[in-house]
Order: structure tokens, then C-alpha cells, then sequence
């Protein structure tokens, strides 16, 4: 087990392109941090980088007490799985498990128990005398961690593990990987493009976007003061609506205008000066005043429905601004609210929105970053 | 497919006219049959007019085989139980006596366990150096192109160019090697290469393993197809070079090591070249193997055509078994 520190580490390729802009990463020992952004974001080279699989043009990583810059992959004490699993098609599930300890020439008894260990763990032992291509993606990927947990190592790199799985078992994998993590207690760093799986699995996210990383912290406060319109949008489905409006100082103070209606924002958004900003708000905090009953703290915007997506347990309703279409309010995208099931919205009606001013994340307008 | 028989190919060209036509009846019935076998559901007058068409288009080729394969082995077949000479004429009918003097023949035997030999040091070099050279070739070092065609272009080149430029350079007294050596004051490592058992049995699986550069050309294939996440996972597992090599890599090209052993025993049946060009089989026999026994056989004066052409039989009917080995094999791997 070990910490995983980053200082401004970069990955420049020989013809000038900048995956990774300096990077400073501080993992814990022990903790479960999960990189996600979209393709190309550099998440996965990273990863490489931490593994030894792509060389580091700048900065420095250290795991444990160790500069590993120039450290062998084979000797950094590192486990990963990949996002084909990588297992060896030519060896059984046996021997797949068995691979580190017999090139590490334990003695046969040990491997033979720890292979026996591993199996239980991860319910394989049925399926010891396979090979690979006789196994489902689920029994694959389970043969593929356990490969990676059989070693001890000080670390876990996991490599988008779960895309290749169908949904049901993507769910199930999530959190056997998660129990799995506590339960062995290692360092674990988790590549994925799933703001699901983010939000689901790890102690903390790190969000990348264009090989800089956007903001790391705790799932919950990644969804709740996400420090840009990026990560405001990129995490959360549907994502935070993000509207351009205007600050202003009306008579209750600073306002904001949203469909028409001035929303005063609360105390702590006050100071900021006059002009363009854009405006952020959950779907979950977008509420059907028809249902909300009388609360003072609630601003009503009207709205149009423009159409719903009945989803069982609640609706995802996605609405125009303003009470009537073509406001100039309400250009752009539609906005998503979510509503609970008993909502009895319908498409092209009218509907009374209700807003907790509390809820609203401003923006910088040009730069996206949070006003805080 | 192939024979070392010489003479018979040429002259059958005689009969290509009446043996085409006479045979293609019958191949159509053989057609009809199959079809109502294998494939009853889709019976119909479209699918009869189909199969005309695709037997016309067959036609050419069934032809030319008809002529060149099917003729040649029979002509070879019946030669091999006549006592005659390259005239062919007033031709002996001895019955089995050529194949019972061909098994009693010490150097015919010999022949044959040399073409296995050959052929087992030219997979043994495959295996090992062919394998080795690919992979290294490929891990993407400098200058690689210039290494590639430094052992493709022998391969490519007629073998008994290689073999004459090999021949000439071991050549006794004024070959290149001797040369060298002697003037670099090496003379006590100057040999006769050529013309002492040991050394001219060295100097020929020295040429075959020289012409590694098809199987590397294999091997390269199949490792450019293979997953690279595959090293990567067995690197961070711990795995040093020679055991990526040993663990991964070579148990994971075993289709290609299928397909590189096979080939090699078939093209050492055809090996003629080789060892015409450098030894003529000498010295007293010593490097022969099928095909320069019986093109010595063949060649030489006397009605000794039809025992040359029982030898061409049995070399004709090992390949066949050795084709079909590989058709097994590829066969298997498919599955």
C-alpha cells in the first residue's frame, strides 16, 4: 500500500501535442480516487504514466517514498486492469491468476493457495481449469482483477474496467469493486468516462477535461459546487442546466433574471458586480410548484413543457423559460427539471416552476469558473 | 503441390485436348449429386443455371490441372513400373522391382533423412532465430526497414541464386571465404567447405536456416495482430524480456509456429536448388536429398528414367501426406 503523489507531471508527445498539462495529484494511501472526463480528456494516459506503460516528459511521481519516473513498470509494485481485461489466452484461469507469483518464483504450495484464495474471493473456484475464451465478460473481469489483487501490490490501476460489460452487470460489478477495494484496503486509481461510476465508486473524483484537471474533491462535492460549467455539466444526468443571464441590483437586492422573473439571490452571491454570468441550476432543484404546496423561500418562474420523459419513479421534464414560446429569455436549449412521478405535466401545457434561490450556481460568464 | 519429377509435364500437353472434354460429364454429375446432398432447400432451376456457370468458369483451370497434375501423376505412376530411358521408347514393364530396388538403396534412405534434417534445422532456425529476429525487429528499434529487407530479399531472390552465390563463396581455393581467412592469416580455419562431409552437410543447413526471412515475414504479421495490452499486463506482472519471449509471445504465435513448420517441410521437398547449386549433393552423396537423387537419376545415362520416376513417387506421395497434415492443422486451429 502506498500514496501516489503528482507534481506538475506532463506528457508531451515528440510532435508537440500536450495530453497531460502539469498535473499535481495527491492520493492518499488507502483511497479509492477515480479520474473521469471525456475521451481524450488524458485520463487514461495518466494512468499510463502512473503505470510506466508511457514515459513522463515533466514533473515528478512519486509512489510511496520512491521517484518511479524512470522505474521499470515490472518494478513499480503495480497491479492494473485493463479495459479488455488483457487476460492471457493461452493459460487457464489458473494460471492467469498464478502468473505474478510464478514469475516471482513463490514457492508452488503458496501459489497454489493464494490462487485458491483469490478464487473463493471472487467466486471463480468452479472455473479454475478454463480457459478465457470459455468465460463471460463478467467471469472475465473477475479473473482479471483477481490477477491484479493476487500480487499485493501497493497499487491498483483500473482502466475503464467496466465498459465492455452489458449494463445489468456493469451495476454489479460497480459495487463488487468498490466492496473489494475496502476489503483488501489498497490505493486504487479508477479511469472511467461513466460520471456514474465516478459518483458511485470512489472516495474522491478528479475531473479532466483537455489534460488539466478541472476540480477533484468527494463525489458530493463534485455534484454539489462543481468549481466550472464543465464539471457542472459533465456530472449529473441530466446535467445542470446552464442559462446566460444578467446580474442586476433590483430593489431586493442582486437579482438575476430567469423567464422573465427577477430571483434575488440569497446573502452570499450578493457581491458580485453587475453584467452577463451564466446561471446554473439542477434538474432536481427545478420544482412542479402545483405539488410544492405554499413556501416562501420558492421563486415561480412559468414554463412552457416542450416534452416529458416518463422514467417511472419520477419524470424528467424538459421545458422553455418564460410564459410564452420565443421569449427572449428562453433561447437555447431546452431546460430539464426533474419532477416526481404524481406530476401530472403534459407536453405543450403551461407550468409553474419553483425555485429555492439558494440552489442557483453562478458562473463566470467568459471563463466558466464558479463565483463562489 | 508439387513434384520433382522432371520430363513428364513437358510432353503431356499432348493429350490436353481429349482429356478435357471427355472428363467434364462426369464432373457435372458429381456437381448434381453434391447439391442435392448438402444443399436440398435451395434446389431449383436458378441454382442449376448457377452451377453451369460456375463449372464454365472452373473450366479453365480444371483443364490445366487435368493436364499438368492429374496426366503428369499418372504418366509418372506408370513410367515408375517400366525400365526406360528419357526417349521413352520400347519401354520394359518390371512391374514393382524399382520400388523394391529404391527401399534397398542406402543413399535413397539417406536422401530422405536429409530432407528431414534440412528441413528439421531450417524450423529449428525459424523457431528460434526467425522468431527472435521478428520480435526484436518489431519492438520498433532504429533502422528496422534496413533489417527487414537485409533478410526478406534472400528469401525472395531464386534460391539457386542464393545457393550458387553460397557455392561460390566456399568454394575451395579462390572462394571468398578462403580468401578472406587466408588473408586476414587465418588459414588454419580455411576449409573445404564443399568437399568435406561434415562441413558441406554444415554449409547447406547453413543456407537453409539463411532463408529465415519467410518466417519472419509470418511472424511479423502475426505480431503486428497481437494485443499489445496483453505485454503490457504480463510487463507490469513482473515479466522480464526472456519471459515475455518464453511465457507470452512464443505460446501465443502458435498458429504462425503451425504454418512456419509445415511450409518448411513442404518447400524442403523442394529444395533441389539448394543443394544443386552449392554441393550437387556431394560429396559421395552425403548432402543429397530427393529431388537431386532423382534428377541424378533421371539425368544420368542408361534406362534408369523409370526408377528416377518411382522416386518421384514416393517424395510425390510424402508431400501429399505432409499437405495433408497441415490441412488438418490449419483445420484444427480454425475451430
Amino acid at each position: 500500500m502506498a500514496q501516489v503523489m503528482l507534481d506538475q507531471v506532463s506528457k508531451t508527445y515528440p510532435n508537440g501535442h500536450v495530453a497531460v498539462h502539469g498535473m499535481d495529484l495527491d492520493i492518499a494511501d488507502g483511497e479509492f480516487l477515480v479520474l473521469v472526463g471525456p475521451s481524450g480528456c488524458g485520463k487514461s494516459t495518466l494512468l499510463r504514466m502512473i503505470a510506466g506503460l508511457e514515459s513522463i516528459t515533466g514533473g515528478e511521481l512519486r509512489i510511496g517514498d520512491r521517484v518511479v519516473n524512470d522505474v521499470h513498470p515490472g518494478d513499480r509494485d503495480i497491479a492494473m486492469v485493463f479495459q479488455n481485461y488483457a487476460l492471457y489466452p493461452h493459460y487457464t484461469v489458473a494460471r492467469n491468476i498464478a502468473y505474478p507469483l510464478r514469475l516471482a518464483k513463490r514457492p508452488k504450495d503458496e501459489i497454489d493457495r493464494r490462487v485458491r484464495e483469490v478464487a473463493a474471493m471472487l467466486e471463480l473456484t468452479d472455473y479454475l481449469d478454463r480457459k478465457p475464451g470459455q468465460l463471460s465478460g463478467g467471469q472475465r473481469q473477475r479473473v482479471a482483477m483477481g490477477r491484479a489483487i493476487i500480487r499485493d501490490a501497493a497499487l491498483f490501476l483500473m482502466d475503464e474496467p467496466l465498459s465492455n460489460l452489458d449494463a445489468k452487470l456493469r451495476v454489479q460489478m460497480r459495487g463488487e469493486i468498490a466492496r473489494l477495494q475496502r476489503r483488501v484496503g489498497t490505493t486504487m486509481v479508477y479511469v472511467t468516462h461513466d460520471q456514474v461510476e465516478a459518483m458511485t465508486m470512489g472516495h474522491r473524483v478528479a475531473v479532466l477535461k483537455e489534460g488539466r484537471l478541472q476540480q477533484i474533491g468527494t463525489p458530493d462535492e463534485i455534484y454539489r459546487s462543481p468549481a466550472n460549467t464543465f464539471v457542472a455539466s459533465f456530472m449529473g444526468t441530466p446535467p445542470m442546466n446552464l442559462v446566460e443571464a444578467r446580474l442586476r441590483t433590483g430593489k431586493g437586492g442582486t437579482e438575476v433574471v430567469l423567464g422573465g422573473v427577477d430571483v434575488p439571490l440569497p446573502a452570499a452571491e450578493r457581491g458580485y458586480p453587475e453584467g452577463p454570468v451564466t446561471v446554473g441550476v439542477r434538474p432536481e432543484h427545478l420544482l412542479d410548484a402545483s405539488i410544492l404546496g405554499d413556501t416562501a423561500r420558492h421563486v415561480r418562474i412559468p414554463a412552457i413543457v416542450e416534452y416529458v420523459e416518463a422514467l417511472g419513479a419520477e419524470k424528467n421534464v424538459y421545458v422553455t423559460l418564460g410564459a410564452i414560446r420565443g421569449d427572449a429569455t428562453s433561447a437555447g436549449a431546452p431546460i430539464a427539471c426533474r419532477f416526481p412521478a404524481e406530476s401530472a405535466v403534459v407536453a405543450d401545457a403551461k407550468v409553474e416552476l419553483a425555485l429555492d434561490p439558494a440552489r442557483i450556481h453562478l458562473f463566470d460568464a467568459e471563463s466558466g469558473a464558479a463565483l463562489r | 503441390m508439387t513434384t520433382t519429377a522432371p520430363g513428364p509435364a513437358g510432353t503431356a500437353s499432348a493429350g490436353a485436348g481429349p482429356a478435357a472434354p471427355r472428363r467434364l460429364p462426369g464432373l457435372r454429375r458429381a456437381g448434381k449429386a453434391g447439391r442435392t446432398r448438402k444443399t436440398k432447400r435451395i434446389d431449383g432451376p436458378q441454382q442449376r443455371g448457377m452451377m453451369r456457370t460456375a463449372l464454365l468458369f472452373l473450366l479453365p483451370l480444371l483443364a490445366f490441372y487435368l493436364v499438368f497434375y492429374v496426366f503428369g501423376f499418372v504418366f509418372l505412376a506408370r513410367t515408375s513400373l517400366q525400365r526406360t530411358d528419357l526417349s521413352f521408347l520400347d519401354p520394359e514393364s518390371v512391374g514393382l522391382e524399382n520400388y523394391r530396388l529404391l527401399f534397398t538403396d542406402d543413399r535413397f534412405i539417406r536422401a530422405l533423412l536429409n530432407n528431414v534434417v534440412f528441413a528439421a534445422a531450417a524450423v529449428a532456425g525459424a523457431l528460434t532465430l526467425g522468431f527472435f529476429l521478428a520480435v526484436v525487429l518489431s519492438t520498433g528499434m532504429r533502422g528496422r526497414k534496413v533489417f527487414y529487407a537485409v533478410f526478406l530479399v534472400p528469401s525472395l531472390m531464386p534460391v539457386a541464386l542464393v545457393a550458387s552465390v553460397f557455392g561460390g563463396m566456399m568454394e575451395n581455393r579462390y572462394g571468398t571465404l578462403n580468401e578472406t581467412l587466408r588473408s586476414a592469416h587465418l588459414d588454419f580455419l580455411a576449409g573445404h567447405w564443399l568437399t568435406e562431409p561434415g562441413l558441406a552437410y554444415a554449409v547447406v543447413i547453413g543456407i537453409f536456416v539463411y532463408l529465415v526471412g519467410l518466417p519472419i515475414m509470418y511472424y511479423t504479421a502475426d505480431l503486428s495482430a497481437l494485443n499489445t495490452s496483453l505485454l503490457e499486463a504480463a510487463v507490469l506482472d513482473g515479466a522480464s524480456f526472456w519471459q515475455l519471449l518464453r511465457t507470452m509471445l512464443f505460446p501465443l504465435m502458435r498458429t504462425t509456429h503451425k504454418t512456419v513448420v509445415v511450409s518448411i517441410l513442404l518447400m524442403s521437398f523442394r529444395a533441389f536448388e539448394i543443394v544443386f547449386f552449392s554441393t550437387k549433393g556431394g560429396p559421395a552423396g552425403g548432402t543429397e536429398i530427393s529431388g537431386t537423387y532423382v534428377y541424378n537419376y533421371a539425368t544420368s545415362p542408361g534406362p534408369r528414367v523409370g526408377y528416377a520416376s518411382a522416386a518421384a513417387v514416393v517424395v510425390l506421395l510424402l508431400a501429399l501426406l505432409l499437405s495433408a497434415i497441415q490441412l488438418r492443422f490449419t483445420g484444427k486451429s480454425e475451430e
